[in-house]
């Protein structure tokens, strides 16, 4: 009988996994030297790889793993914030928030967005889990990073649903007592409980309101508060006319000395800022991405959640 | 023939019965409508000062989707001197787009203080 193309490609992936774990039982150094080799590139998640081994180089044993140091500071001026780089820069800061994240319990594979209608799964980063197309031109470091969060990138929650604002994270009646939130729960406090998540990506903020930053500043603190490290975003558009929401962002990742994945740069050459205005919601304006767009917005979280991840458990990524 | 006057005077006693619209339950109904309205102004006229945060909060959460009332009327279940506790029936219906969300109204329970004649909603528990 001819295997389905499924089946025969399971099989080449248990064959290979077999494989591989055979090869690192022969080549691994022993527990006691202090390193371990990193696991199969999109396999079986379980701990980060340590820094700077890749797959197949020669192992260097050393007495103490050394992970690398990181800045105090970014040296971003949030004036600046349109030409500050898309990937954070990760202080010690973030790694300090993390380690604290993670002395409280917090799970190390969970990752929260907060988020409007282009977070959900199925357009945001979920489309790495469930696309084999998309996940397949992924580089390996970033298979590796979709692998380790795929349950997270994957979720329906609270914290992600259309027409989120920053307030709306914060009222108790917006998650509608789904997915097991209480009654005087908010959605913030309901996802921190149901996914226990090391880092949280708010990617709120198109939907503005007046008092954004009053809202910002109890979500932030209230994941500084579990250890869960935020990672604040820039949007496309312009919707307030004075760019103040953005601005607004980048001062509070200073202030805050937290990491923030600058994602206005990054449709800048696209006609319009690869935005479009949807039949139904004219009134919001040219606030929804075009098709590139949402392409590029996917990459690039993944490409900051790579990097946050990666600084904080002291790992070097090769993109 | 004798019935229809019997009909009137049955209307006209459990009219005379029904309770009157209190200035209580008026001021959570007022508060709803504002927040369905999206006018901050009334909104913030109607409520104590130490639930402005979480007035706004619903104000702000909402301020992006379109809003109505629907079958919203509420009634005063208690008071005493100068507060009130008040229900209400119906919800808050929202569509965002093609998509619609539904905040059931029914359960909150509703503080309303007078202040200076003047009731305020101080909020509500479930």
């Amino acid at each position: 009988m001819r295997l389905h193309p499924v089946n025969s490609k399971i099989k080449f992936l248990t064959l290979t996994l077999f494989m591989v774990t055979v090869s690192a039982c022969v080549f691994a150094p022993h527990a006691a030297t202090g390193t371990q080799l990193p696991p199969p590139a999109a396999l079986t998640p379980t701990q980060p790889p340590p820094a700077a081994i890749p797959a197949t180089a020669t192992v260097i044993v050393s007495p103490t793993p050394e992970i690398a140091p990181l800045p105090t500071e970014t040296g971003l001026d949030p004036d600046q914030w349109m030409t500050w780089p898309v990937i954070p820069i990760v202080t010690q800061h973030v790694r300090e928030i993390y380690e604290l994240g993670q002395t409280l319990g917090n799970n190390s594979h969970a990752f929260s967005i907060l988020g409007d209608c282009q977070s959900t799964p199925d357009t945001f980063l979920g489309l790495y889990v469930v696309d084999e197309g998309q996940y397949y031109t992924l580089p390996e470091d970033f298979k590796e990073t979709v692998t380790y969060f795929e349950e997270s990138l994957t979720r329906e929650s609270p914290t992600i649903k259309p027409g989120t604002t920053s307030g709306a994270l914060l009222w108790v009646e917006w998650h509608e007592n789904e997915y097991g939130c209480e009654n005087d729960e908010t959605p913030l406090d309901c996802e921190l409980r149901i996914n226990n998540p090391s880092f949280a990506l708010i990617t709120v903020g198109t939907h503005w309101e007046a008092r954004n930053d009053m809202y910002m500043r109890r979500i932030i603190d209230a994941l500084l508060a579990r250890g869960v490290v935020p990672i604040l975003s820039t949007k496309a558009d312009n919707r307030e006319g004075d760019n103040r929401l953005n601005l607004e962002t980048a001062q509070l990742a200073a202030e805050y000395n937290i990491p923030l994945w600058n994602f206005w740069p990054v449709t800048g050459d696209l006609p319009g800022r690869g935005l479009y205005a949807k039949d139904g919601n004219e009134h919001l304006g040219a606030i929804y991405l075009v098709d590139e767009a949402l392409d590029r917005h996917r990459y690039s979280a993944l490409q900051a959640l790579d990097a946050v991840w990666r600084a904080v458990t002291g790992q070097t990524s090769e993109q | 023939m004798k019935k229809i006057p019997h009909v009137l005077l049955l209307t006209c006693v459990l009219a005379a019965c029904a309770p009157a619209r209190s200035p209580a339950s008026a001021a959570v109904e007022k508060y709803l409508q504002a927040l369905s309205d999206k006018n901050e102004e009334i909104l913030l006229d109607q409520v104590c000062p130490e639930y402005e945060f979480d007035a706004l909060v619903e104000f702000d959460a909402l301020a992006q989707v379109k809003t109505k009332l629907k079958d919203v009327s509420c009634r005063q279940i208690d008071a005493d001197e100068n507060s009130a506790r008040v229900t209400c029936v119906g919800s808050i219906v929202s569509n965002y787009g093609s998509e619609f969300f539904s905040y059931e109204l029914g359960g909150r329970i509703y503080t309303v203080v007078e202040n200076g004649g003047h009731w305020l909603v101080c909020g509500y528990t479930r």
